[in-house]
């Protein structure tokens, strides 16, 4: 079945393309070169005028596990204001903060997002990670493993083991757990927190191991260099949301000595201390480090002003945080030596001074940092807002009369601190491209998504371009998974069940000597049953596939 | 059949959903030969016994062949204008297959051990609770408060795999701890003390309090920790026991609070778990104190997963407009069958066949019911369905709701699995 998209304008930053007329092909579920000799065009559709993108990527993106069953368990308020019927093609669920999986796969597609990462997977819930990925259908998922605050790296870490042991642990989580990357959480925090520690600076001693959260970081980004594992180490940094935070997120950057690492929602990690209120922006500093360390890549993790829930790993953080949750509960967990928990619902509100300069610091950050490879448009879903606030977000981005405005209805001590209104720039659609697709698979090291070349995976996108920007992104007018027209103008017409992403980082099996005797002599399950094969994972796809990931480096951002 | 062996297999029998055991298979049926419980022992020998030469399926009372048993099945489905699928005591794998024909149908969804979790599960929508898990507990608790319960009887490997164990993470020798029963029943507990309450690192020991008297201990236990009783107050509650309780608290350096909601069968028993709640969100104001919210049995955390990822909501959830309407009040089995609201129950049991089916009266009743369930003489249909971890494979999530462990198939008894069986209900029906 040959497809032919004629004569769209091709944004696809991958390959320099930015609005060049031409004609794309796609065949049996790839962007082909054009029809073969005697090949029939099948069908042909004519895009004249439309923007063409490969699909979205949302590189940090809570779409399944633990925490997020636990939002939606705790929510059925919010749920209720945003029902999903079933209909000829779609399962019923419910949208907004804490999504049904099914509502999940259908609102991203019909976004004209292909493919997405849910970066918090606890070793210990991974299977309940895939079993939800599983029932998210059309786009592909990934995850990120998550480590830092497990008993067995930090007993490595104390008992001094050599970097190559760590590196096969590392591997062996990796591979065990059917993840992309792997992700620290305020290393060494979360288990700092279950001996009653309350705070952990990046140069403090876990009390019980006596490691820092900076030999953590360092350690593990040292691990997926070597392990020549695509995604850099992705770290939530120590200190999420204190005031003065900046300088531990400028500290973690220089901690990693030179090796490469991502660090995400940095929004959250970017607050001074200045002001009457002690709370303040310096994005500008934050950006600038960004900017002069090409290792150093980062997702902004934008608040949106309404009702979300936040959903993290970090327990300790999410822990002192309760008292802030809006309505009032919280969920705190800690996690079979391995992690935590913690799930608090928030209400940010742009008159509230706090939240209102939260905004216009991630609007800071996204609009200073200079390398659109570099940074990632992201809302660390539903942390800092709904998926489904992109288009808004992007428009923000796009238009500064829109953000102007925007800006002039928050607190207005807020507005006075940030240096928002004097910003002139305004992203073009190429950057936008580049943020939301070429730079993602980039990062990710996934060489046939995010662009429009010969060989991708014909994940396509055609937009109507709108003076409006937040109208063309809400509602593309076809989006295309693997080959198969899946939504067009917003509205799901074909239910396809997208891949997982995994990579297979190379390990000395030996390690699983060590951790088959640990699991028997200190954990409730057994080392078999931990594991996830490579059968299981498929199985779970729902009939997409499983596709592994070469390790290998990739080049340098462009 | 050739006999066989395999160790490391997970037992659906319970929330603790032990992973340790050796099963064997054989013309004789499954049994656990492993360090299983008596429980699992039972259990297993029961619903994993052989079923050659026997019926597996019948029609009004009557043995049947399954595929008459399937369509019948199917004409009281596709006849259903307000079923309720009930029982739902399976895995993961048969829950998927499940909400695929509830969302077709426009089910109503419940399960048979529902009203014990809708005590937890109000507390957690009210409020919020601070809980940890089954391995955090073996390593960490230097003090365990089992409240209202022993915990063996309805888990009966707790203390000797999470308790009462030789090696932890963070002890050289082994953790001294101390397990304080507060209201639980005395012979229960007499019983825990001879076998598991032997061990030199473990103290034991009861504050002995009337079941009916719990909630008012469970107050009185919150206000003694947060130092907000009055000083003249006067009780026949153990107050010198109870107090020196609250200062062991907080004193400790990881508390765990263990309750099971499904036996604290009172009026508004959730105000009861939140007073324990909030009493561990005080104590975490200066030391570290978690719940342990036992339940899991029967599959209901397996089944509730699901449900919540795929509809957002837990059971007691309705489909019928076409998206989930959750009431924990009017969609419970029994509200709905006495009010005549449903008018077809499609009831699955899969793991304890002990487990009763309710009287529907003269509503069909269509029962996938394990291997040991005795023949339901008014049931429209009943249909002999394999049972995951004995001759169905899935998933199983255990008591903490964070580990979901994989339910091998040991042995064939070609027998349908629940989610064949809802893939064939389903496909024979057009859209409601």
């Amino acid at each position: 079945m040959l497809t032919r998209l004629k004569g769209g304008r091709i944004v696809d930053p991958a390959r320099g393309l930015d609005g060049v007329v031409a004609d794309l092909y796609l065949r049996d579920g790839w962007i082909v070169a054009g029809p073969g000799q005697h090949e029939r065009i099948d069908e042909d559709i004519d895009v004249s005028g439309r923007i063409v993108m490969a699909g979205a990527i949302d590189m940090h993106t809570h779409i399944g596990g633990g925490k997020v069953n636990i939002a939606r368990n705790m929510l059925p308020e919010d749920h209720r204001g945003d029902p999903v019927h079933r209909t000829e093609l779609c399962r019923s669920g419910c949208g907004h903060a804490a999504p049904s999986t099914l509502t999940t796969g259908y609102r991203y597609a019909a976004m004209g997002y292909t493919a997405c990462f849910e970066p918090a997977m606890l070793p210990a819930n991974a299977r309940q990670a895939h079993l939800e990925m599983g029932d998210t259908p059309i786009i592909d998922k990934g995850a990120y493993a998550m480590l830092g605050s497990d008993d067995f790296l930090l007993r490595l870490m104390r008992d001094g083991a050599d970097q190559e042991r760590i590196n096969d642990y590392v591997a062996w989580t990796i591979a065990s757990t059917q993840a992309l990357g792997l992700k620290v959480v305020n290393p060494g925090g979360i288990s700092e927190f279950k001996f009653n520690g309350r705070r952990l600076d990046l140069d403090q001693e876990n009390q019980h191991y006596h490691v820092t959260p900076r030999q953590i970081v360092h350690t593990l980004a040292r691990a997926l260099h070597e392990l020549k594992v695509p995604h850099p180490l992705h770290v939530h940094a120590s200190n999420l949301g204190v005031p003065g935070n900046f300088q531990t997120t400028l500290d973690t950057m220089v901690g990693a000595e030179g090796y490469p690492i991502h660090l995400t929602h940095i929004q959250f990690h970017s607050y001074g201390t200045e002001g009457d209120r002690r709370f303040s922006s310096e994005a500008a500093r934050i950006a600038e480090a960004i900017n002069r360390n090409p290792q150093i890549t980062a997702d902004v993790g934008q608040i949106m002003f309404g009702q979300t829930v936040t959903c993290s790993g970090d327990s300790m953080s999410q822990h002192r945080n309760a008292a802030y949750g809006s309505p009032r509960k919280s969920v705190t967990m800690d996690i079979e030596c391995d992690a935590g928990c913690g799930v608090v619902p928030f209400r940010y509100k742009d008159k509230n001074f706090v939240n209102a300069l939260q905004w216009a610091i991630g609007l800071e950050i996204f609009l200073l940092v200079e390398d659109p490879w570099r940074i990632f448009l992201t809302t660390d879903h539903p942390n800092g807002a709904p998926f489904t606030s992109y288009p808004h977000l992007i428009r923000l981005l796009m238009d500064k009369t829109f953000r102007r405005d925007a800006l002039a209805q928050i607190h207005p001590d807020a507005a006075a601190m940030s240096t928002l209104a004097s910003i002139e720039r305004e992203y073009s659609l190429y950057e936008i491209a580049i943020m939301t697709r070429s730079a993602p698979a980039r990062i990710l090291g996934l060489h046939d998504c995010g662009h429009l070349g010969v060989g991708a995976r014909a994940d396509v996108v055609v937009y109507r371009e709108d003076a409006n920007p937040e109208l063309m992104f809400t509602a593309p007018e076809y989006v295309f998974k693997n080959g198969t027209v899946v939504a067009r103008n917003g509205v799901i017409v074909a239910v396809t069940w997208g891949d997982i992403h995994v990579v297979k980082p190379q390990f000395d099996r030996g390690i699983e000597k060590s951790l088959g005797a640990y699991f028997e002599r200190y954990m409730t399950q057994r080392l078999g049953n931990f594991r996830i094969g490579d059968d299981e994972v498929r199985m779970l796809t729902n009939g997409g596939g499983l596709r592994v990931h070469a390790c290998e480096r990739h080049g340098s951002p462009a | 059949m050739q006999a066989a062996s395999l160790t490391d297999q997970a037992c659906p029998f319970c929330g603790l959903a032990c992973d340790d055991l050796t099963l064997v298979a054989d013309d004789n049926g499954v049994r656990a030969a492993g360090p299983a419980c008596a429980r699992a022992t039972r259990l297993f020998a029961t619903v994993g016994a052989p079923v050659q030469g026997q019926a597996q399926a019948w029609i009004d009372g009557q043995p049947a062949l399954l595929e008459a048993a399937i369509l019948r099945a199917q004409q009281h489905l596709g006849a259903a204008r307000a079923p309720l699928f009930g029982g739902l005591s399976t895995d993961v794998t048969g829950m998927r297959a499940l909400m695929d024909l509830a969302d077709q149908r426009g089910a109503v969804l419940d399960h048979m051990n529902a009203e014990g979790k809708l005590r937890n599960l109000r507390t957690v929508q009210d409020a919020g609770w601070i809980t940890t898990t089954l391995s955090e507990v073996r390593n960490r608790s230097d003090l365990v408060v089992c409240f209202g319960t022993d915990v063996a009887t309805r888990y009966p490997r707790f203390f000797e795999r999470c308790v009462c164990v030789d090696d932890t993470l963070f002890a050289a020798s082994p953790l001294q701890r101390e397990v304080v029963f507060v209201g639980a029943p005395a012979e229960a507990v007499a019983a825990v003390m001879q076998t598991d309450g032997t061990r030199a690192a473990v103290t034991m020991t009861a504050i002995d309090i009337a079941v009916d008297r719990l909630p008012e201990a469970a107050a009185l236990l919150r206000g003694l920790v947060a130092g907000t009783l009055p000083p003249e107050l006067v009780t026949d509650l153990p107050l010198a026991a109870l107090r020196t309780l609250a200062e062991r608290l907080r004193a400790a350096q990881y508390g765990v609070i263990v309750w099971v909601a499904a036996d604290m069968d009172w009026p508004h028993a959730e105000l009861t778990i939140q007073a324990l709640t909030g009493l561990i969100g005080t104590i975490n104001q200066t030391t570290r104190c978690a719940g342990l919210p036992l339940g899991g049995s029967d599959g209901d955390f397996s089944a509730d997963a699901v449900m919540l990822w795929q509809t957002g909501y837990p059971y007691r959830t309705s489909l019928a407009s076409g998206t989930g309407q959750y009431d924990p009040v009017m969609n419970a089995t029994a509200a709905l069958l006495t009010r005549n609201e449903v008018d077809l129950l499609l009831w699955v049991s899969t793991f304890d066949p002990a487990r009763s089916v309710p009287d529907t009266g003269a509503v069909p009743l269509v029962a996938l019911t394990g291997v040991g369930t005795p023949v339901l003489p008014g049931a429209a249909v009943q249909i002999q369905v394999a049972t995951p971890g004995v001759d169905a494979s899935g998933y199983y999530f255990r008591a903490d709701k964070v580990v979901a462990l994989p339910l091998r198939a040991v042995t064939d008894r070609q027998l349908p699995t629940v989610a064949q069986l809802a893939r064939r209900f389903a496909s024979g029906l057009g859209a409601v």
